[in-house]
């Protein structure tokens, strides 16, 4: 069966890069462009989230904060992709359920690579 | 596109460029102009920046990533056939080994032993038996003289008239089973002579017409493995190349990735901007601003320049790889062998040969089958008269002892009768030694002639074996057509790549340009903030509140000359992942 990942950044052209690279993988991808967006798209039931952290109206610690007691997203494993290097932020996402953090830049491989050690 | 544009296309000089500004000179240099003027005017030109990164990025990025996803594909097939046409160098070498193993287990010299063998055993039999003619004449007399000997001594009766019935009707028998053996011998001989000579004839032709075949169709392996190897070597350099060229694509997509890290750090200093009063720009929070944000450009004009020299690069690297996969696949077309008519096909037609001529011998191994067959029928038939010939003898030499033994109580005048009957022992002896020897010739022609049947069955599973070899040639000849014609598709899909690439690189957008107007906006912005050193960091958190990166952060506390300078480097490739 076809697994799903929800694609959350406000930025069109990283969503365009992850959606590719997973699709082109044989992954369905469902995207949102922001925290918010991303709630809404949870009927989806994505398999794993891959979310950015700096986003306007909901950004990616809120929303995973706000996943984590979702009914349908409790244990969905979730990858922060973002710029963010600092060590305060990857701890605060760590403690806010991320599964796993890549900085950007990256190779459309890494994040396959990434995708597929955590889906198994 | 000029052939000047398209030969640059790839690096050696800068990309096309854009519409030029509308003056050469820089900005601050224009007389007549404003702070606010200025300000504005660097707050359009990163606009322009912004907007063209990103445009390009959406245009462009996808399609490198699907040429990026091809070129990996492709140098995964192309490795995959490398791995095959090494196997079927494995597999050649087997049947090479096959080829060898059927035509030695055609066993010519085998069978042309064993018929020789069977020949001359036959012509021995024969002879032998022939030299007991003699002593049917012998036995004969011999009962004749009994007869007339038994009658002086009449009176002794019944028992010498009955010696002289047995030995005339033993001698009867004798010649009776010897002229069936010499019959059934004569026939033996004739068969076993008749199968020599077409074995012989068959070796023969072998010789003329199925060694040269053989011969040639080793080589013809030897050339098709040869030419295998190379074809499979050509197939691994251009499975490295497309790697290259994949790796290359997604080194592309890295540095595009990082021109939209520049528009958003971009975005950020625009922000920063817009919270400036720009009706008191000379003031030292305005200047303070003007500065910070004249180096976050300056330090995103680095990470920018650094990322148009890595797509530079790049597409030089696939520029140069496609070159060498189009001359490498030129190459392998034009190689010898590469033709219609391949070796394999080639060496299939030979093997067509060999089975031609295996199989239009099958009839004559099914009659020499047949004919062995019969000779070991006609052994038997003769073994079973030598063995009756062997009772007879016996028999003979039983009543010849009876008859010694009662011409001795006659006397003298029984010696004429004991000698007859002696004569008759000593023949009869003579012949069971004969017989004995027949026996043992027997045996060997037995054993000659088993054999020969089982190298006549022998030749049958060369047969099959070379049609299984034929069978294979021909999954050879497929895997050779297969890879021309992924060959052909590699050349296809490079000629392919490279026009795409072309294609997208218009897309990528005036890069030189934007380089420059970043650096024209940072040292505006440099100029409008004056030569003081910045004193107000107190009033500054509202910028850093927006930062998301930490060479923002750095270079806002080099810039307030508390921290050293950033040189403008990404996180590593290899380290920008973490598992928690």
């Amino acid at each position: 069966m076809t697994k799903t990942i929800l694609a959350v950044d406000d930025s069109a052209t990283v969503r365009q890069m992850v959606s590719f690279t997973l699709r082109d993988a044989g992954y369905e991808v469902v995207e949102a462009i922001n925290g918010k967006d991303a709630l809404d798209k949870l009927d989806k039931a994505p398999s794993m989230i891959i979310t950015d952290l700096n986003m306007p109206t909901l950004d990616g610690i809120g929303f995973l904060k706000q996943l984590r007691t979702h009914p349908n997203a409790k244990y969905t494993p979730v990858v922060v992709l973002t710029t963010e290097s600092q060590a305060e932020k990857k701890q605060e996402a760590r403690a806010a359920g991320a599964t796993a953090w890549i900085v950007k830049p990256f190779r459309p491989e890494q994040l396959l690579a990434v995708v597929q050690k955590v889906l198994g | 596109m000029s052939p000047e544009i398209e030969s640059s296309r790839f690096g050696e000089a800068p990309f096309p460029m854009g519409a030029p500004l509308e003056h050469n000179a820089p900005a601050w240099k224009r007389p007549g102009q404003s702070a606010a003027d200025l300000l504005q005017k660097a707050q359009k030109q990163l606009a322009m920046v912004s907007s063209s990164t990103e445009g390009s990025f959406l245009k462009t990025g996808e399609s490198l990533m699907e040429l990026q996803s091809k070129a990996r594909q492709i140098s995964s097939q192309t490795a995959s056939i490398s791995e095959l046409l090494l196997n079927d160098n494995d597999s050649l070498a087997v049947l090479d080994e096959i080829q060898g193993a059927a035509i030695q287990g055609y066993q010519d010299d085998e069978v042309l032993s064993r018929t020789e063998e069977v020949e001359a055993s036959a012509r021995a039999i024969h002879t032998a038996i022939q030299q007991t003619d003699p002593m049917v004449g012998v036995f004969y007399l011999l009962g004749v003289k009994t007869r007339v000997e038994s009658v002086q001594f009449s009176g002794h009766g019944e028992s010498f008239a009955n010696l002289a019935d047995a030995v005339t009707a033993l001698s009867r028998k004798i010649r009776d089973v010897v002229n069936a053996s010499e019959d059934s011998a004569a026939v033996l001989l004739a068969a076993a002579a008749d199968a020599a000579m077409e074995v012989r004839g068959m070796a023969r032709k072998h010789q003329e017409n199925l060694g040269p075949l053989i011969r040639q169709t080793s080589t013809e392996l030897e050339n098709i493995k040869h030419h295998q190897t190379r074809l499979s070597e050509a197939a691994q350099k251009r499975a490295q190349s497309f790697d290259r060229v994949s790796q290359a694509l997604g080194d592309v997509v890295c540095a595009l990735q990082s021109h939209d890290i520049v528009r958003q750090q971009i975005e950020h200093v625009l922000a920063a901007l817009n919270g400036i009063d720009s009706s008191a720009l000379e003031s030292p929070a305005s200047a303070s601003v003007l500065r910070i944000q004249a180096a976050q450009l300056s330090h995103s004009k680095t990470t920018f320049a650094k990322s148009v020299r890595q797509i530079h690069e790049s597409l030089r690297e696939i520029q140069q790889n496609i070159e060498e996969i189009t001359e490498d696949s030129a190459e392998v077309s034009s190689m010898p062998g590469s033709g219609e008519r391949s070796m394999a096909a080639r060496a299939n037609a030979n093997l067509g040969g060999i089975l031609a001529i295996l199989e239009s011998d099958q009839a004559l191994d099914d009659r020499l089958l047949g004919v062995a067959a019969g000779i070991q029928e006609r052994v038997a038939e003769i073994s079973r008269l030598i063995a009756g010939l062997q009772a007879i003898g016996t028999d003979m030499q039983h009543t010849a002892l009876n008859a010694i033994f009662q011409a001795a109580q006659l006397g003298s005048e029984g010696a004429t009768l004991r000698t007859i009957a002696d004569t008759i022992r000593i023949q009869a002896k003579g012949a069971d030694n004969i017989y004995s020897t027949l026996d043992r010739q027997m045996s060997s022609i037995q054993t000659a002639a088993s054999a020969l049947e089982k190298a006549f069955a022998a030749r049958g599973a060369s047969a099959d074996q070379v049609s299984s070899l034929r069978r294979n040639i021909a999954a050879v000849t497929s895997r050779q057509e297969q890879t021309q014609r992924e060959n052909l598709s590699a050349m296809e899909l490079a000629a392919e790549l490279k026009r795409q690439i072309a294609e997208t690189v218009d897309g990528f957008g005036m890069q030189e340009e934007c380089s420059r107007l970043l650096g024209d906006a940072a040292d505006l912005l440099h100029h409008l903030s004056g030569e003081e050193n910045l004193t107000d960091h107190a009033g500054l958190e509202w910028i850093t509140a927006s930062y998301t990166m930490h060479s923002e952060r750095a270079t806002h506390e080099n810039a307030c000359g508390i921290a050293p300078v950033t040189d403008g480097t990404l996180p590593g490739q290899d380290d920008n992942v973490e598992f928690f």
